[in-house]
């Protein structure tokens, strides 16, 4: 229905916030991972967030939310920590640690958690209209 | 300076014609009524499967389970009014004297 789409669009920004949100604490968790499965240390990951199209406008497009089309991986050098006893040690005693910084990550948990809260705003003032056109019948 | 004004001869409005309806065709009260329920019901169907996919872990989101409950609210409210609306013709009209 038509009076639903603006809640369906903050529905996907809200989905599409929490798995940036996902991505982040994935970051975190990994801050010290050495080992992945396609071996090395773990790369940041982030999000790349795509326009969902409904239809074509005259000379334009109505959107209909936001979508994750990929996940990226942050291809900066790995962190090298020069511990010899560690297992994961090159030949010279560098560790490779993941390429993660915690205080970018704590930054863009906070713009996630923002936008989120911005798309339930939006989720609440369409509801809010919603609402006060139905009171018009009364 | 106003130059030109022209006015356009106000011409007879087209006579209104007496709506055709041809018998039987056009879905009647009742039929659209229970189309309307039949869309409430499946907004509140709707908002019943995701509540039960969310706690079964299929839906990962609680918000998506909220628009899904919101959503109903409103059909439901909507369908309200129009019931509110309905009843109160038909008190209008069963309190004209006969």
């Amino acid at each position: 229905m038509k009076m639903f789409q603006s809640l369906a669009i903050s529905g996907s920004g809200m989905t599409a916030q929490r798995m940036w949100l996902d991505l982040i604490s994935n970051n975190i968790a990994n801050v010290n991972t050495t080992r992945t499965r396609e071996g090395g240390p773990y790369q940041r990951q982030a999000p790349v967030f795509a326009q969902r199209l409904e239809q074509v406008l005259q000379g334009g497009y109505q959107g209909a939310g936001v979508q994750v089309s990929r996940i990226t991986r942050d291809q900066s050098p790995p962190r090298l920590q020069h511990e010899p006893e560690h297992p994961d040690a090159d030949a010279n005693g560098f560790v490779s640690y993941p390429n993660v910084e915690l205080n970018k990550e704590f930054v863009n948990m906070i713009t996630a958690s923002r936008a989120y809260e911005a798309n339930a705003a939006a989720f609440e003032s369409a509801k809010q209209m919603a609402l006060r056109a139905l009171e018009i019948g009364r | 300076m106003i130059k030109n004004i022209t006015l356009t001869p106000v011409t007879t409005l087209p006579k209104i014609s007496e709506p055709v309806v041809p018998a039987g065709n056009q879905p009647g009260f009742g039929e659209l009524l229970a189309r309307a329920i039949e869309t409430v019901n499946a907004e509140q169907v709707k908002a019943d499967v995701t509540i039960q996919k969310f706690l079964t872990g299929e839906i990962q989101d609680v918000h998506q389970v909220m628009i899904a409950g919101q959503q109903a609210r409103l059909t439901m409210q909507l369908a309200l009014e129009v019931r509110n609306k309905v009843v109160e013709a038909y008190q209008e009209i069963s309190r004209i004297p006969v």
